[in-house]
């Protein structure tokens, strides 16, 4: 047994183990839970380098096969990072009032997390994938009724997501011969001249349960609901590490197939299949910044952003070249790192005040400092303004198109990654600055080891946007890799990066002064600042009214604070755009179908005797052997 | 030594772009047949708004403010003026670009800090107003791309240095045309001043500030117009070879965009966004994909 095989089993033991132990000191738990993402970090450390290491896991009918990869182990290595983080986070969260019970669910879970990075043949990935598939299905559940609509939600996307992977899994295996990941890999990119059709079924199928799993597309509306509905440190980890398996699994499980030897059609010398899915990609990152804008519930409007940032990552992995997947992935790990530290600001505010619509909230910066610098350093970074980490990596986004002449598709991610400051000012404003209402008067600052939490990944935020290769080396040597399996060579095929350059297309930045130039600017504004006469503090309420008193009109602060459609004018003009081209519509119909087909079918088998019900049985059975043979 | 020139580059900014000031208030005087305050009006107001008494209602309203001031003070510096900067960064466009958007949000931070729902409100209208003004920018910055591969401001303009015949101007008229209409929008002039709007909001973000907040606004106001005007001179006029020629180009441009202003009354905001899509969206889209064909 080695070190990749003992925490893919050691994890789902210490979970039931845990359940089964501790269901009354639940505290116990999270602590284990903690362990078991430190464990996973050394692992971590521990694996690097060891490339050759491999291990099987026979199960009597099939033999699981895991391998260390470079591409494999920096998502296992970023993952167990930020759960490390969310990890200490959550010891503090879940105590007595807050507990959601779901530590020994989240361990296994880990586990299956692992499994996907590192699985070596389909089977282990089928699993793995499915493993994960429903313990966070039970995980967003958490026995409340609202959070398990959501979950049911969730998890029939899985299952198509599932059942499109189980097909590509059948077909591969029928064209190949093989369920060696790399292996059949190889030998499906061979086969672009002899059967197109049948790879590119391979690559749609996969698509559509990938895509599925990072809500890009028309999936786009599962975080919504199961981001919001997740218990408030859950919801860091999925929208930190779980919405990625989608692209991971793109970059590892698809781009391959549209490596050098690929002889199909292309558009400005990207494969036309990854061209649609970069324009797919695009078009979800402005839909989700529509939605994210007119979002009054704060967990939603970030659960919006997350599938906008997710479209900027399809656009940088469908320009095929190791720079655009370079750029993908380090916009990955960003989104990572500040949308954790979004993510665990809005739940030390959830924690303390227990509500999440924006408007019923304001002014919490006054009294939870930490956890307002921890939100404002992570809306800079998700905006992509400079010091902030997001920057860098949307600046490679838009290069990597430039490399190929793609400047058309560079045109939504622009208009979303601006559109996005609408939103993100939106949850500061809303949440942390106006008016506080006096409910909150006596709200405390956030526990000390939430707030070492987000302290600790606010610097993460900060160190990687001044010096971008502290995440972009590993990224490159993780590629070194890769280079002869994507992409056409030439343009693109290399990653000139230092520790705060980087080398573009049309340019290249050096973040280190950038960073530097924003610093000293600021201290010479500072001594402006000082150079200026004292200034005395007031009340909030104590402001210009054209000389009204707000007290003697009966306006409270709760009245005062503006952040109920805080956008009506902007909504006004995208509204009837958005109700025109609404999917949620399309899939209701869709569901009421099914719901009488269900329904008919039901009725049949109850009321019209066992007839129908052989009837049907039999034509399964004919369906089955016709297939089989 | 790259230090003290970044001093003076940021010192400069907000000397020349006061300048302006003063001619944009002299223009807005002389079409309402007013003589108007001295050209150096601005900079006496500026000084005596540092030797006032201010309120504040907390140390993020500071912050904010001064990051306010910071982020375009840096964008400043790192903007080529005929080829002058004052360290070697070739004057990253992309990087400006996205510089300029953190000291709005500093300034929107610093005034939502004070709790007024006028200057919320107004800060809501600048932020709607900046997607419809950044898209078309940003397809401009992608029609340059497009023509010549590169988005540094120095390189653009050493190739437009060979005569008026080479300028982008007369190269990518639509283009131009885009960037004056976005000019007038990013620098919150009539008709896209909503978020100012004296009468119905009491100037919006600026209700709040007192004291030296509002020498700060006004600071932040001025090295905008700097910034602004001189990435239009970059990237259409051609640069410049010399720093007093620079400025006139920059003058005159902010000139034109002062006298757009003196005529025009105001947009809604909703309408001034969709106009600004509409026209300035749709000729820069056209000259991107004219560029994309032609070179």
């Amino acid at each position: 047994m080695n070190a990749l095989l003992l925490p893919l089993l050691a994890l789902p033991a210490i979970g039931i183990v845990s359940l089964l132990l501790f269901r009354r000191a639940r505290v116990l738990q999270w602590l284990l839970f903690l362990l078991a993402a430190g464990a996973l970090v050394a692992t971590a450390a521990l694996l690097y380098g060891r490339w050759e290491l491999s291990a099987g896991l026979s199960l009597g009918v099939a033999t699981l096969g895991f391998r260390n990869t470079p591409l494999g182990w920096l998502f296992f290595a970023f993952s167990s990072g930020l759960t490390l983080f969310i990890a200490l986070f959550s010891l503090s969260y879940n105590d007595r009032r807050h507990s959601s019970g779901v530590a020994p669910l989240w361990m296994i879970l880990l586990a299956a997390t692992m499994g996907i990075f590192f699985a070596g043949d389909w089977i282990a990935f089928l699993v793995a994938w499915e493993i994960m598939g429903w313990t966070s299905f039970f995980i967003i559940a958490h026995g409340r009724e609202s959070s398990f609509r959501a979950s049911i939600y969730y998890y029939t996307l899985s299952l198509i997501g599932t059942a499109a992977l189980l097909a590509a899994l059948f077909t591969v295996w029928r064209l190949t011969g093989t369920l060696d990941l790399d292996g059949s890999l190889a030998a499906l990119a061979a086969l672009w001249t002899a059967q197109p059709g049948a790879v590119t079924l391979v690559a749609l199928l996969l698509a559509v349960s990938f895509l599925a799993k990072s809500a890009l597309g028309p999936f786009f509306m599962w975080p919504a609901l199961a981001h919001a509905e997740a218990p408030d440190d859950f919801s860091a980890y999925l929208s930190g590490v779980m919405i990625k398996y989608g692209l991971f699994a793109l970059v590892r499980l698809v781009l391959p197939l549209f490596g050098p030897a690929y002889a199909g059609a292309t558009v400005q010398g990207t494969p036309v299949f990854l061209y649609i899915l970069g324009w797919i990609g695009g078009l979800t990152a402005v839909w989700g910044t529509l939605l994210a804008v007119r979002e009054n519930d704060m967990k939603r409007m970030m659960a919006y952003s997350t599938v906008s940032n997710m479209g900027y990552i399809l656009v940088a992995l469908s320009v095929n070249t190791v720079f655009g997947v370079a750029a993908a992935l380090f916009h990955i790990f960003n989104h990572m790192i500040f949308k954790g530290t979004i993510f665990l600001s809005l739940a030390a505010v959830k924690y303390r005040t227990g509500e999440r619509q924006l408007h019923r909230l304001g002014g919490l910066a006054y009294r939870m400092p930490v956890t307002f610098f921890a939100f404002l350093i992570g809306i800079i970074a998700a905006a992509g303004i400079p010091p902030m980490s997001g920057f860098a990596s949307k600046w490679m986004v838009i290069q990597s198109l430039f490399s190929r002449r793609m400047l058309l598709l560079a045109v939504p991610v622009l208009f979303a990654s601006t559109a996005s400051f609408m939103y993100l000012y939106r949850g500061l404003h809303g949440i942390y600055l106006g008016q506080l209402s006096p409910r909150f008067r006596d709200v405390r600052p956030a526990p000390p080891l939430q707030m070492l939490a987000m302290l600790l990944l606010m610097l993460a935020v900060y160190a990687v946007g001044t010096f971008p290769g502290l995440a972009l080396l590993p990224i490159r040597d993780a590629l070194a890799g890769l280079q002869e399996v994507i992409g056409a060579g030439g343009v693109g095929s290399q990653i000139p990066v230092t520790l705060g350059t980087i080398m573009g297309v049309s340019s290249r930045i050096n973040l280190t002064t950038v960073s530097f130039v924003f610093l000293g600017s600021f201290i010479g504004v500072l001594v402006l600042y000082l150079l200026g006469k004292r200034r005395s503090r007031v009340e909030w309420l104590d402001t210009y009214t054209a000389g009204e008193d707000p007290a003697e009109w009966n306006m409270t602060p709760e009245q005062y604070h503006y952040a109920y459609r805080f956008y009506e004018p902007f909504e006004k003009m995208i509204n009837p755009l958005l109700e025109r081209l609404s999917l949620e519509r399309a899939y209701e119909s869709l569901a009421r179908s099914f719901r009488r087909l269900s329904g008919s079918v039901a009725r049949a088998l109850s009321g019209g005797g066992a007839g129908v019900a052989v009837a049907l049985l039999a034509l399964a059975v004919i369906l089955i052997v016709g297939v089989a043979r | 030594m790259s230090v003290l020139k970044s001093i003076l580059a940021g010192f400069a900014a907000m000397a020349v772009g006061l300048f302006f000031m003063g001619v944009g208030r002299q223009i807005s005087a002389r079409l309402q047949r007013r003589v108007g305050p001295p050209l150096w009006q601005p900079y006496v107001d500026v000084i005596k708004c540092f030797a006032r008494k201010s309120t504040s209602h907390h140390f993020i309203m500071d912050l904010g403010s001064m990051m306010g001031l910071a982020g375009l003070v840096a964008a400043a510096t790192l903007l080529p003026v005929a080829g002058w900067l004052p360290f070697p960064s070739g004057g990253p466009l992309i990087v400006i670009l996205y510089l300029m958007p953190i000291g709005y949000l500093g300034m929107a931070m610093g005034v939502s800090a004070s709790g007024n729902p006028l200057a919320a409100i107004g800060i809501g209208r600048a932020l709607t107003l900046m997607v419809g003004y950044e898209v078309p920018f940003a397809i401009l910055l992608l029609s340059i791309v497009a023509a010549f591969n590169t988005s540094l401001l120095s390189v653009m303009a050493q190739v437009q240095s060979g005569g008026l015949g080479t300028w982008n101007a007369v190269r990518m008229p639509l283009g131009f045309i885009a960037a004056l209409i976005a000019m007038q929008a990013m620098l919150a002039e009539k008709p896209f001043d909503a978020m100012i709007a004296p009468a119905e909001i009491a100037s919006g973000p600026m209700v709040e500030l007192g004291g030296k907040f509002l020498g700060m606004a006004f600071l932040q106001h001025a090295v905008s117009i700097y910034v602004v005007t001189g990435l239009v001179v970059n990237m259409f006029l051609g640069g410049a070879a010399s720093v007093p020629v620079f400025f006139l180009k920059q003058l005159v441009l902010f000139s034109l965009t002062m006298g757009v202003n003196g005529i025009f009354a105001r947009f809604r905001i909703e309408q001034a966004t969709a106009f600004l899509w509409l026209s300035a969206g749709s000729l820069a889209l056209v000259q991107l994909v004219l560029n994309l064909i032609l070179y």
